[in-house]
C-alpha cells in the first residue's frame, strides 16, 4: 500500500448525498421538523483503495456506511462499480458490495453451521455446484486465518475474533469490489483486534477489493487506510491521503480529536484548551463553530470544502474559513 | 511509602458454569491501594479485572463465590462483612461508576433526587434543603454549567458524557475513600473521554478520593494512573509505576499489549501480534496461564506458576524468564 491516490476507475462515488430522519409520531405528536443527518456529502473510492471515514457518535458515518449498502433512503447518487441503487436489483448490488459490521455474533445466524452461513451467498446467487460452494467455503475459513474444520462449528463455539474473521470471509465469498467495514473491530479485544488489521492487510495483498472503513479511531484509521475522511455533524470536515490528514492536520476539529486520543507511550496531557467549549451556538454557522478556538464572525456562515494540498499531494480538502 | 487503604490477600474467585462444574475466574491474587492514588487494573475480557471489583462491592452475580482471601479495607474483610455493615460501607466510603451511565441511573427520577440519595441513606441529620444545596454544588464542581436545571431533568435529556459526570458526583457526593471506576469512559467519545478522565484526576487531587480505574486502554492509562496492575486469564502478572510499565514492560503479555496497539511508525508494517486468543474461565489453564500463547515458553513454564519477581522498587514480575 502506498499513499498516493491508486490510478484507474472509481469503485464508489457518492455525490451529493444528503439524508434526513423525520419523527414518526402520530397526529398531533408528530413533529415534522426533519433532521439533516448528511449534509451534501460527496467522497470516491479507487480501485484497491483502503478509504477511511473518522468521527465521533452520531456524525452520521454510519449512516453514510447503510446509505451506500442501499440500506436508508438519501437524496444524491451513489454508484458503486458503475451501478446505481434502484437501477438494478438489490441481489444484483450485493455482488459487488459486502458489509462487516461491529458485532459479528448478531451478524450470524446461531442455528445455523460457520459453513452454511458462508455458503449462502453463494447459493443465493446460484454460483458453483454444492460440492464446489463446500470447496469455496473451505478454501475461504483458510483464507481468514482459520482451520477448515470451522465449517462446521457453530457460531457460540468461536470467540468474537474468530466470528469476526468469519464475517469477513463470508462478505469476501462473493468478491465484492467494495467492502464496508463499520467499525469491524471495535468489539474485539486489544489483542484480537490487531490481528484483525493484520488480516485485512494480507488479504488485501492477495485479492483486490477497496474497503471504506468507517470508525471512532484514527490511530487505527491512520494504520490501515489509504485515504481518510473526517466527518463532524453530518458533514466532511477534512479529506485527503492518511498521511496528510494524520500527521497534518489543518481542521481545528481533526486537531481536537487528535489530540483527545490518550497515548500509551507520551507523557503530555493532551491539549486541555482544544477540549474547552468557547462560545454559544448560531443558527446556520459553520458546524464547529461554539468548539472552534479560531472562530471569528466570518464563521456565522458554512464554509466550503476546499482545496488546501501545499504539500505536492493531489488534495487536501479542508473545510474552514480560517486557512 | 502511602499508608495502604486497601489490602486484597489471596483472592480466589469461582464460577459455576452451566454444567455444575467450577472454575477459578480469579487465582491467588493480591495488591493493595494507597492511600491518594490512582491505580489502574488492564487486562482484557474475561481475566478477571471486573470479577475482582464486583467482589470488592459485594455485587457479584450469583454464579460467582469466594473461595479464598481476604479484602482488608480498615477494621473490615470485604469478604465477610454482614450485609448491614456492607449497607453502611456502599456508597459512603466505597462507591462505584460504571461503562454506561444509562443502566446505573433511574429513568424515571430526576437528577438532582438520584445524585442527593447517598446522602439522604447515610447522613441522615442533614434536612433536605441541605441535600439539594450541597447536590447543586457538587454538580457545578463536576462541570455541569446550569445545575439547578439539571437537578430538575431527568437522564435521558442528558448527553453520555452529562451523563457519566452526574453518575461522578454521585458516587463522590458521601467523600468516599475509594471511587472504584470501571471502565468509565469506554462507551463515551475520545473527546468527551478526556473531559471524563480530567475530571477523574481532579476528584483525586481535590477532594483526596483514591480511585481504583479498570480499563482496557493502555493510552486511557497512562494518562490518569499512577500505578497499574496487568492482569491475565485471572492472574496479575506485571505490576508497577505507570511509567515503568510502559516504557519498561517485562513480562511478554504486557509487552504484546503494547505492541498491539497500532502507532504512528508502524503504518504499512504488519502489526507483531499475541498469537492465539484470550482464553475463557472454560478453557483447561496452564501454570502460567499466558504459556500457550508465549513466544518464550520454557518446561517450567508448564509446571508452576512462577514466583514474584522484584525488577526495580515497585516493579514486580510473575514470569519464569526472570527466575
Amino acid at each position: 500500500m502506498d499513499n498516493t491516490k491508486p490510478a484507474g476507475e472509481d469503485i464508489l462515488r457518492v455525490e451529493h448525498v444528503s439524508n434526513y430522519y423525520s419523527d414518526n409520531g402520530l397526529g398531533i405528536l408528530r413533529n415534522r421538523k426533519r433532521s439533516q443527518v448528511l449534509q451534501d456529502v460527496s467522497l470516491t473510492i479507487g480501485k484497491d483503495e483502503f478509504f477511511g471515514l473518522v468521527g465521533e457518535s452520531g456524525c452520521g458515518k454510519s449512516t453514510l456506511g447503510n446509505a451506500i449498502l442501499g440500506l436508508i433512503p438519501y437524496e444524491g447518487k451513489i454508484t458503486v462499480a458503475g451501478l446505481e441503487h434502484g437501477r438494478v436489483s438489490r441481489k444484483e448490488f450485493t455482488r459487488h458490495i459486502q458489509a462487516v459490521f461491529q458485532d459479528p455474533l448478531s451478524a450470524m445466524n446461531p442455528r445455523r453451521t460457520i459453513g452454511d452461513t458462508m455458503k449462502e451467498p453463494l447459493m443465493a446467487h446460484g454460483i458453483g455446484t454444492p460440492k464446489e460452494q463446500e470447496a469455496a467455503v473451505r478454501a475461504m475459513l483458510e483464507t481468514v486465518g482459520l482451520d477448515a474444520s470451522y465449517a462446521d462449528r457453530y457460531p457460540r463455539e468461536l470467540s468474537g475474533g474468530q466470528r469476526q474473521r468469519v464475517c469477513i470471509g463470508a462478505a469476501l465469498m462473493l468478491e465484492p469490489e467494495l467492502i464496508i467495514a463499520d467499525e469491524a473491530i471495535s468489539a474485539l479485544d486489544v489483542s484480537v483486534g490487531s490481528q484483525i488489521l493484520n488480516l485485512f492487510r494480507t488479504i488485501d495483498v492477495e485479492r483486490d477489493f477497496s474497503m471504506l472503513f468507517i470508525s471512532h479511531n484514527l490511530n487505527v484509521v491512520y494504520y490501515l487506510c489509504d485515504r481518510i475522511a473526517v466527518m463532524y455533524k453530518g458533514s466532511i470536515v477534512e479529506m485527503g491521503t492518511a498521511d496528510a490528514v494524520y500527521n497534518d492536520p489543518m481542521h481545528p476539529y481533526t486537531r481536537l480529536l487528535l489530540s483527545a486520543i490518550p497515548d500509551y507511550a507520551s507523557e503530555d496531557d493532551g491539549d486541555r484548551a482544544l477540549l474547552e467549549r468557547f462560545r454559544p451556538p448560531v443558527e446556520g454557522a459553520c458546524a464547529f463553530y461554539h468548539r472552534c478556538p479560531h472562530a471569528t464572525d466570518k464563521c456565522k456562515k458554512v464554509p466550503e470544502l476546499r482545496n488546501k494540498a501545499y504539500r505536492g499531494e493531489e488534495e487536501h480538502l479542508v473545510r474552514c474559513f480560517y486557512l | 511509602m502511602k499508608e495502604t487503604l486497601l489490602n486484597v490477600k489471596h483472592l480466589t474467585l469461582g464460577v459455576t458454569e452451566r454444567d455444575g462444574s467450577v472454575n477459578k475466574a480469579v487465582d491467588d491474587i493480591s495488591f493493595e491501594v494507597r492511600k491518594g492514588e490512582i491505580l489502574g487494573i488492564v487486562g482484557e475480557s474475561g481475566c478477571g479485572k471486573s470479577l475482582t471489583v464486583m467482589t470488592l462491592m459485594g455485587l457479584m452475580k450469583d454464579d460467582v463465590f469466594v473461595m479464598d482471601g481476604q479484602i482488608l479495607f480498615g477494621q473490615d474483610d470485604l469478604v465477610r462483612v454482614t450485609p448491614e455493615r456492607r449497607r453502611q460501607i456502599n456508597g459512603n466510603e466505597l462507591s462505584i461508576i460504571y461503562q454506561e451511565p444509562m443502566t446505573s441511573l433511574n429513568p424515571l427520577i430526576k437528577i438532582g433526587r438520584q445524585v442527593g440519595e447517598p446522602l439522604r441513606l447515610h447522613r441522615k441529620d442533614l434536612s433536605d434543603a441541605e441535600i439539594d444545596r450541597m447536590v447543586l454544588e457538587l454538580l457545578t464542581e463536576v462541570g455541569i454549567q446550569n445545575p439547578g436545571q439539571i437537578m430538575k431533568s431527568y437522564p435521558h435529556q442528558l448527553s453520555g458524557g452529562m451523563r457519566q459526570r452526574v453518575m461522578i458526583a454521585m458516587a463522590s457526593i458521601c467523600r468516599p475513600r475509594i471511587l472504584v471506576a470501571d471502565e468509565p469512559t469506554t462507551a463515551l467519545d475520545v473527546t468527551t473521554q478526556a473531559h471524563v478522565l480530567s475530571l477523574l484526576k481532579r476528584v483525586n487531587e481535590e477532594f483526596g478520593t483514591t480511585i481504583l480505574f479498570i480499563s482496557h486502554d493502555l493510552g486511557v492509562i497512562n494518562r490518569i494512573c499512577d500505578r497499574v496492575l496487568i492482569m491475565y486469564a485471572g492472574k496479575i502478572v506485571e505490576r508497577g509505576r505507570t511509567r515503568d510499565i510502559l516504557n519498561h514492560p517485562a513480562h511478554q503479555y504486557t509487552k504484546g499489549l503494547i505492541r498491539s496497539i497500532p502507532t504512528r511508525d508502524q503504518k504499512g508494517k504488519d502489526l507483531i501480534c499475541i498469537p492465539g486468543r484470550v482464553p475463557s474461565t472454560m478453557d483447561p489453564r496452564e501454570p502460567c496461564p499466558f504459556a500457550p500463547r508465549c513466544g518464550h515458553t520454557m518446561e517450567v513454564c508448564r509446571q508452576t506458576f512462577p514466583e514474584c519477581r522484584e525488577l526495580a522498587k515497585d516493579h514486580i514480575v510473575y514470569c519464569h524468564m526472570f527466575d
